[in-house]
């Protein structure tokens, strides 16, 4: 397959319109030429679909992190003009309804961390849920969980899980309007109504990890962003809308296989990229109910930071604003958003598909927040638990090439059944042990489906976001403990 | 050996499954085994939570796709893992009706026994159709063939 892409830079390929019937715009790859050759025959096959979806703008974009996945491939992009049929799939958005990023910093080094981590690490895993079948300490009921997904993080503020200027470091300030939970089925509530303040399972997970100085990239963009100590403590974690937002994808993926081609004469490729036109009801009403999980996503992860708070204060004997415990920034990865972008020329608000790929808005950006403006916005990219992790900034050329997107993590490169043939999870345990990394996982064949080799080197990766110029590298950390679920 | 098996390189991030038998009673029923060992050994799950379940639809694959469905929906919803499953097809005025017992117990999260949460099935390469194979005494029978993907 990679015979017939078309080089157009060292790090960006096309794929033409001709190579598929019923292809609207080409497909762009974003990779090196080592990426791309290495990603599967499916990920073609699924961005090359998704560049044949009704109202899709100038390329479908696959990211160098790209897998495939249904529907649209991991690490998918593609924005929909909305005035001219442009369509809203679930399926470019995944049923893990933003699915993100957290990144908190502290004021401790690795010294003062060192004689306490694996404390940190054991309450981490007692306080954060994770596994089949998690629930967290917030009880609720329906009437309130309605309420958090309609005030996503302002809902914490209210009820002492968030400090306020955690919201203004969260994309969407942590709430997105426009939710009506009357478009959200009771089965979606049920699955939510516990799971608050967990982290899920597969390859969510909750890291404590080191800003080692030969691993900060950019000093000034750091320092910004709040990467000002040698060998400083951050803590990263992964995780989404757990039950619920994989109901509304359920649901409404359903909702629009049944009226796709019957009410709006609409054809696809593959049963996952079902879509609905972005402006009809059953359009409107999957973004109104994906709002609502994006809300709960939200506040899932803010209630996660404020348990962390909690366990870094009894086991430091130090309260969590002296230890410096402040958000860089929250980054959803699993999303549709109206966004502002220049087309020929002229500004044109759009909906923008990111399934697997983070938004990468660039210096100036009237959302970023006044703190980051001059910069552009954190992006927060994981990469497996053996080998590290990225802050990057978005730049213009993010802008200027892919709708302000760049990548999201590593990029699975091996199923997680030849994963578990491969690893013995107690084996890697205690291999991470003596590599510096303590580990708690709930379960050892998790642990074995997310060894470091089945997934693609991030270096890689962040090294071919940064040379196209759609993410600045900012600072790599070190993992150190590890919470998996 | 297994009622069902794992496909490996179908999807790299989630969970595949083929599951062939002779009647789509025992393609379903083992396409819920197959959607819970991913989560639990199901050996090692009990029965004293009961669930009966109803479901119908037009074609096979629906049916497959709203059992499991309802069942990950359990999952979630009431806290319960399955391990055993009794499953009954009809046909009723072109619909399939599908009645089926699941029984479990309460999560209990017990690290010996779970393995990783499943989010939701999907229709990735969804495909329920009528298929000929050879049974453990080399007889050629006219059975049922099942693939899945479940995302993890």
């Amino acid at each position: 397959m990679f015979d017939q892409l078309k080089k157009i830079s060292d790090t960006v390929w096309e794929i033409p319109p001709t190579f598929k019937a019923g292809m609207r715009v080409p497909a762009r790859i974003y990779a090196t030429e080592k990426l791309a050759r290495e990603m599967d025959m499916q990920v073609y096959d699924q961005i090359t679909n998704v560049a044949t979806l009704p109202g899709i703008l100038k390329y479908a974009y696959c990211m160098p992190d790209g897998h495939s996945g249904y529907g649209f491939p991991i690490g998918g992009v593609a924005a929909m003009d909305i005035d001219n049929g442009g369509v809203i799939s679930p399926g470019g958005i995944g049923f893990d309804i933003n699915c993100g990023m957290r990144l908190v910093t502290t004021n401790l080094t690795y010294d003062d961390i060192k004689p306490h981590l694996k404390q940190l690490v054991d309450e981490l895993f007692q306080k954060v849920p994770a596994g089949v079948g998690a629930s967290g300490f917030v009880k609720l009921n329906a009437p309130e969980f309605k309420k958090i997904i309609t005030d996503g993080s302002e809902w914490c503020v209210e009820k002492g899980y968030a400090w306020k200027e955690d919201l203004e470091f969260t994309e969407e300030h942590g709430r997105i309007e426009g939710v009506d939970v009357s478009k959200i089925s009771d089965k979606a509530i049920k699955r939510g109504l516990s799971q608050i303040g967990t982290l899920g399972s597969g390859n969510h997970y909750l890291e404590i990890q080191v800003a080692k100085p030969e691993f900060v990239f950019d000093k000034k963009i750091a320092e910004v962003f709040g990467i000002t100590i040698p060998n400083q403590i951050v803590i990263m974690f992964h995780c989404g809308s757990r039950g619920f937002g994989h109901q509304v994808a359920t649901d409404y993926l359903e909702k629009f296989l049944s009226v796709m081609e019957r009410k709006y004469n609409i054809k696809i490729l593959d049963r996952e990229l079902a879509c609905a036109p972005f402006n009809s009801p059953e359009g409107q009403d999957y973004f109104s109910a994906m709002k609502g999980a994006l809300n709960m996503s939200f506040v899932n992860r803010q209630v996660i930071l404020h348990r962390i708070r909690e366990v870094f204060s009894k086991v430091l004997k130090q309260d969590a604003e002296k230890l410096g415990l402040n958000m860089v920034y929250d980054v959803a990865h699993n999303t549709a958003k109206l966004e502002k972008h220049k087309i020929d020329g002229e500004q044109k608000e759009v909906l923008v598909h990111r399934k697997g790929a983070t938004r990468a808005f660039g210096p100036g950006r009237e959302e970023i927040i006044p703190k980051y403006r001059s910069v552009g916005q954190p992006i927060i990219i994981g990469g497996s638990m053996e080998t590290g992790s990225y802050l990057l900034a978005g730049t213009q050329g993010a802008m200027d090439q892919t709708f302000g997107s760049t990548c999201h993590g590593s990029g699975r490169t091996m199923s997680r059944t030849r994963a578990k043939h491969m690893y013995r999870g107690e084996e890697l345990q205690k291999d991470m042990e003596k590599r510096g990394i303590y580990v708690k996982t709930v379960t050892f064949s998790g642990l074995a489906e997310e060894a470091g080799p089945a997934y693609k080197n991030i270096d890689d990766v962040i090294d071919a976001v940064h040379k196209a110029d759609i993410s600045r590298k900012v600072a790599r950390f070190v993992p150190i403990g590890n919470v998996k679920g | 050996m297994t009622p069902y098996r794992a496909l490996e390189d179908v999807s790299v991030a989630d969970a595949a499954f083929e599951i062939i038998g002779k009647d789509l009673n025992e393609v379903l029923r083992d396409a819920a085994l197959a959607t819970f060992s991913e989560m639990v050994d199901i050996y090692a799950v009990g029965g004293t939570e009961i669930r009966e379940i109803k479901i119908e639809a037009d074609n096979p694959e629906d049916l497959l796709f709203k059992w499991l469905e309802q069942l990950i929906y359990l999952k979630d919803a009431e806290y319960l893992w399955f391990g055993k499953f009794d499953v009954h097809i009809g046909q009723k005025g072109g619909k399939y009706l599908l009645e089926g017992t699941a029984y479990g117990e309460k999560i209990t999260q017990d690290p010996k026994k779970m393995r990783t949460d499943v989010k939701a099935i999907t229709r990735h390469k969804l495909k329920v159709e009528e298929f000929v194979f050879d049974d453990v005494e080399k007889k050629i029978r006219n059975g049922w063939r099942a693939t899945f993907v479940l995302d993890i």
